[in-house]
């Protein structure tokens, strides 16, 4: 086990080094400058440029932006908040960020479990029908819809909640963004969830379960569920990813301050050392992510751990 | 032990029943895996209405932009933001082109002009371009799913039949794409490429065929040890052989059904581009950039954003249900259970 | 490194699509028949008078609806008034630029002939992420080319990449837009001369122009000057048909009634420092600041926040005429050449440091270096025109121009660009002058208080401002805060709920919001015109 474990942490690593090149290859491909603006002439372009460094050739680049990274040292941002250091401003962002996120987490994970199991408890009858129908609904409309209903009837004309975010009480007005996250999230975990579920509910060792007389209740619970949830951990490994990291789109909506509206703007507006920051961020929470859940797997169900070794 | 000596006798066994009948085994008629497949959907009645509605919406895309005089580009000023007028449904009342009690058409010298579904912002014709746009986001959406059937299926089938040193390498690639942000590599493509729908697809392609990757390696991890495969090997199949026509067959039914998903993801991933900018070029219209559009209006015109919504919201939940409806018609456990 | 291959060949892929696609969305396609000589589509004149003469501004701005108006010529209304009578410069010049439907034909069919084409297509570059009126100006635009008879595509990119496609020359036609850095018909003029390659896209040559330019700017009486730009903006827009302005931006907003004092200026920086009316201001800003030093910022939002808290020798009035502000009053020698300001002994900067002659000295030098590389770097030299600037003691600053600059000169220095830096405290903050709310100093009615990026910079009443009495007098708030917006959906809401005391609409929620008490449009120094590459060589 030590050994997979080490094999494993060290491909990582090596994956997550090809990625910050694939990126830097990507930001030398990104057309436009970051200074091209319109009152700047040509000979100032060249200044800035040999300020910044950009004049260098790209694995030059490459290699001193490693070598200031293992420091500590991001680079500073070219545009967004001149010559501020984008560690600084990544620190700032990423937590309000994965507030969200965590709190759309755990809403979606409540809600589609929830979902999932009393869909696959009901199998085929019209609470299945129903339970079913609201996770696909979630997955209808676009989440920026669903968050502009959200502002304009819970927030705007009831009132019960803040319309955007707000640092005087942080947690109660991130409630309504965290809620527009979750939709997708909610709909994703009940499907599999459910289909998780039928399959464990209709295996061999619940019916020899079921043939022993065990309590209904009792057995789903020790049983069937702890079985169901081995398969749905690894499907919410990348949906975890994707929340704490930020989305721009609920962002901008409501006002907050966060990681993903930072990354869009820096594709925007070249901001290449803060493009690069935000997204490695992603890649590195991606990449952990999935190791986690890979030895995750590995110690829970013993066969995927020897044929991994094996392989 | 103690030895049990024991004859049996003539009578020592008789039929349970008093009347001595025979059980014997029903028939049924052999049905192909395609005809169970189909018996089971036709059974899901949720798929079915899925199908009938994808059916119809397609229909329309087709055909509904030439169903009236307008085109999608034709801009009108002066005819911005005109609410549905619809022939004979006025009468009573509803669709009328009325809007806070005023009649918009008369207001701006058209009494005599009919926009179904209003127009928009520039004067347009939302008819035309709702039923333009879904033709664009159909098309987008499939052409995005066939090429991630294709290369994820393919990439999949061999890194997960060869296995070793092959797997680990092809494993590692897809992760390095997969690790970089999607919205990174599409927003980026989105700026590299030139706007169009080409340029859609292939970003959209770029990241979509990851998932039919590992649904297809993990479906061939499953299946290559099986006993049929190791029978077809050790009688001499080739690799491609075993690949493509013992493998491929039995993982198909689970990889429609994955691409039966990714379809409104795609066309999902592409409205969440039409918000940032990066969507079809103006005055082209897709479902995302209608309801991107039609946002900005939400407060002020809600027609402009609720009849995109509305067909983009059935179309979703069409595809959706048909998926379902395919995925436990390929999986019968999930039916008799 | 096999992993490494793979991706430089995935990538190879997609440079090598994009050239290919990018290389025939060049290619200008024109009928059947071949084309009498290999004139470029846009150096025909009647190409680009048909262009002008197709384009119905009127209408176009008010389908814009957020307060555009159709641009008379390239210079745009309140930008500059006749020094003589006082009249803004639309009114001395006239409309030059009008729709005519029928002429725009007539044109198209002339150039048809002239370059011996059936039909004619441009390319439109224009910005997606400039703002909803942009895309809806192409839209427009394109509308109105193909009703005169062209056949036009739609080329649409980020703003980054629109302007490295118009410095390569790698364009037909593009929809830009040029802000006033000052209020003189200048600023717009000077873009087009043809030694400017950095904003003369379309490489316009015209010996007749760079003439009036040259004159008007050789010194000669006002009057003459006036009548220059006059005849630039005709030798231009009308007979070269060069350029083809089409609207000049508006804004729309709500402001809570009851909150009064902002200033909006259409030639120079928006105001915010005189806002009165409640004790705490919230107002809607839906840009961050991008930087808070007055030598690298080149965004309005920066540089309304950096007059919040920075005052400079003079301040413009509502009006837009400088009044003094760190200078008590000035000076002008009898030959107009040299400015003597006498500037107040009691000003601080929030450290307690006095405000001296130094601190404009150093911020001046420290523009025009290169270690800063700042856009602005030009500033000093071809808009104040200071040949020389001097500290003769600490409360005395002489400024000496190459020809008689005073009027202009006066109002450069309450522009950004011209505020005091101080040394001491610059110089120890080193790389991180300026990038947060602790790294900069103040001298102003205001103090930056904190900043949160993308969220929100406050600003406290400074208690020891040398005007701080005159200030509560007028009922100046005890906070002012920024709240950084981009939806204008939830802005609206928010400040419905009555959360925020401004509001600005987009042109979707003018009309719903016209009625209520506190609609306010006003009239921005943008003016959009599409630039025609007449000469620049794709490099």
């Amino acid at each position: 086990m030590k050994k997979y474990i080490t094999k494993r942490v060290l491909t990582s690593i090596m994956t997550l080094f090809v990625i910050l090149l694939v990126l830097f290859i990507l930001m030398d491909l990104m057309p436009g400058s970051p200074f091209n603006d319109e009152k700047l002439t040509a000979e100032q372009l060249a200044l800035l440029n040999a300020k910044y460094g950009l004049d260098k050739p790209l694995i030059v680049r490459f290699l001193l932006y490693v070598k200031n990274m293992l420091t500590g040292d991001l680079g500073v941002s070219y545009t967004i908040n001149k010559n501020f250091a984008v560690s600084s401003m990544i620190k700032d962002r990423l937590g309000i960020s994965i507030g969200v996120g965590a709190l759309a987490m755990a809403m979606g994970t409540v809600f589609g479990l929830t979902l999932g199991i009393v869909s696959a408890l009901n199998h085929n009858n019209w609470v299945d029908n129903l339970c079913s129908t609201i996770s696909v609904m979630g997955v209808s409309i676009p989440s920026y819809v669903v968050a502009l209903v959200l502002c304009f009837f819970v927030g705007y004309k009831l009132g019960w909640l803040p319309i955007l975010y707000n640092t005087d009480q942080p947690f109660v007005s991130l409630i309504m963004p965290a809620l527009a996250l979750s939709v997708s999230p909610t709909a994703n975990i009940a499907r599999f969830t459910r289909s998780e579920m039928i399959d464990v509910l209709s295996s061999d060792y619940i019916l020899l379960v079921q043939s022993k007389g065990v309590k209904d209740h009792k057995m789903i619970f020790s049983h069937v569920l702890r079985n169901t949830l081995i398969p749905v951990i690894t499907v919410m490994g990348p949906i975890l990813v994707n929340l704490l990291t930020g989305s721009s789109v609920i962002e901008k909506i409501f006002g907050i301050p966060g990681i993903g509206r930072l990354m869009i703007t820096a594709i925007q507006e070249n901001d290449y050392n803060v493009t690069i920051a935000c997204a490695f961020v992603y890649s590195v929470m991606y990449i952990v992510t999935m190791l986690f859940v890979d030895i995750l797997y590995g110690v829970i169900d013993p066969r995927i751990r020897i044929s991994k070794e094996e392989g | 032990m103690e030895h049990i000596d024991h004859e049996f006798e003539v009578n020592d066994f008789e039929f349970a029943h008093e009347k001595g009948e025979k059980l014997v085994d029903k028939t049924y008629a052999a049905t192909s895996y395609a005809k169970d497949v189909w018996n089971n959907f036709k059974k899901n009645k949720g798929a079915l209405i899925g199908t009938v509605i994808i059916v119809i919406i397609t229909f329309f895309a087709i055909f509904g932009p030439g169903m009236n005089e307008h085109t999608y580009k034709r801009i009108h000023p002066g005819q911005e933001c005109l609410v549905p007028k619809i022939p004979y449904v006025e009468k009573i009342g509803l669709f009328d082109g009325y809007h806070n009690g005023v009649d918009q058409y008369a207001a701006q010298g058209v009494p005599d002009t009919y926009y179904w579904f209003g127009t928009d912002t520039q004067g347009r014709d939302i008819w035309t371009r709702v039923w333009s746009g879904t033709q664009v986001s159909l098309i987008i959406a499939f052409a995005a799913v066939v090429i991630d059937i294709v290369i994820g299926m393919v990439y999949g089938l061999v890194s997960g039949f060869y296995g070793g040193k092959v797997d680990s390498f092809m494993q590692r690639f897809a992760e390095v794409i997969n690790g970089v942000p999607t919205l990174v590599t599409v927003t980026l493509l989105g700026m590299v490429l030139p706007a169009g729908i080409a340029s859609i697809i292939f970003a959209l392609m770029i990241t979509g065929w990851i998932g039919m990757e590992r649904i297809a390696r993990a479906q061939v991890l499953k299946v290559k040890e099986q006993e049929y495969v190791l029978a077809s090997r050790t009688l001499g199949a080739s690799r491609f052989r075993l690949i493509f026509s013992e493998i491929l067959p039995n993982i198909l039914g689970q990889v429609i059904v994955t691409s039966m998903f990714s379809i409104p993801n795609a066309i999902f991933l592409e409205a969440y581009l039409s918000f940032l900018g990066l969507g079809v070029p103006a005055p082209m219209a897709s479902l995302g950039s209608l309801v991107s559009d039609g946002y900005r209006s939400m407060t002020t015109f809600p027609h402009i954003l609720i009849i995109p919504v509305l067909v983009m919201g059935v179309l979703m939940l069409s595809f959706n249900l048909f998926a379902d409806g395919l995925r436990d018609a390929f999986d019968p456990k999930m039916l008799n259970k | 490194m096999k992993k490494l291959l793979t991706l430089l060949l995935a990538l190879l892929m997609v440079v090598s699509l994009t050239a290919c696609s990018g290389g025939s969305d060049s290619s200008t396609s024109g009928g059947d028949t071949a084309p009498a000589s290999d004139m470029k589509t846009t150096q025909s004149l009647n190409v680009r008078k048909a262009i002008s003469y197709a384009i119905d501004r009127a209408t176009l701005a008010t389908s814009l609806n957020d307060g555009s108006i159709a641009a008379d010529g390239i210079i745009p209304h309140m930008l500059a008034s006749n020094p003589e009578t006082g009249a803004d410069f639309r009114e001395d010049a006239g409309v030059v630029v009008e729709y005519d439907a029928a002429k725009a034909q007539e044109f198209y069919a002339a150039a048809c002939e002239e370059l011996g084409k059936d039909s004619i297509t441009l390319d439109l570059l224009y910005g997606t992420n400039e703002g909803d009126s942009v895309i809806k100006a192409a839209e427009l635009i394109q509308f109105y080319l193909e009703e005169a008879g062209f056949s036009v595509n739609l080329v649409s990119k980020q703003k980054k990449e629109r302007l490295s496609l118009m410095n390569t020359g790698d364009y037909e036609v593009a929809l830009t837009r040029w802000g006033p850095d000052y209020g003189d018909p200048q600023t717009y003029m000077d873009l087009f001369v043809s030694t400017n390659t950095s904003n003369n896209s379309g490489r316009y040559n015209s010996p007749e122009f760079d003439a009036l330019v040259a004159d008007a700017e050789s010194g000669v009486a006002a009057s003459q000057r006036w009548q220059d730009w006059i005849d630039a903006e005709q030798q231009l827009v009308v007979t070269d048909a060069a350029i083809c302005p089409v609207f000049q931006a508006g804004g729309a907003m709500l402001i809570r009634p009851g909150v009064t004092g902002l200033q909006f200026h259409s030639a120079s920086v928006d105001n915010f420092r005189h806002v009165s009316g409640k004790d705490t201001i919230t107002l809607l800003t839906n840009t961050d600041i991008l930087s808070l030093d007055s030598c690298i910022a080149t965004d309005g939002t920066s540089f309304s926040a950096q007059i919040m808290f920075t005052d400079g020798l003079t301040e413009l009035d509502a009006d837009g005429n400088p009044v003094p502000s760190i200078a008590e009053s000035w000076d002008i020698s009898d030959d107009g050449l040299t400015v003597t300001f006498h500037l107040r002994n009691d000003a601080k900067w929030s450290d307690g440091t006095p405000v001296t002659a130094a601190d404009f000295v150093y911020a001046w030098d420290r523009i025009q270096s290169e270690a800063i590389a700042s856009e602005y770097a030009w500033w000093v030299s071809d808009v104040m025109l200071a040949s020389s600037y001097e500290a003769v003691d600490d409360y005395t600053l002489t400024v000496t121009t190459a020809m008689p600059n005073a009027d202009l000169l006066l109002k450069a220095v309450s522009f950004n660009s011209s505020l005091p830096i101080n040394q001491a405290f610059c110089e120890a903050q080193g790389d991180q002058y300026a990038t947060t709310a602790e790294t900069v100093l103040s001298n102003g009615p205001f103090v930056l208080d904190s900043w949160t990026p993308g969220y929100s910079y406050e600003f406290v009443l400074n208690e020891n401002y040398y005007d701080y009495d005159a200030y509560v007098a007028a009922g100046a708030p005890s906070k002012v805060v920024f709240r950084v917006l981009e939806d204008t959906q939830t802005a609206l809401m928010e400040y419905d709920a009555g959360n925020i005391d401004t509001v600005i609409l987009s042109g979707e929620q003018v009309t719903a919001n016209t009625s209520k008490e506190g609609f306010t449009q006003r009239l921005q120094g943008y003016l959009f015109y599409l630039s025609i590459n007449i000469n620049h060589d794709k490099e």
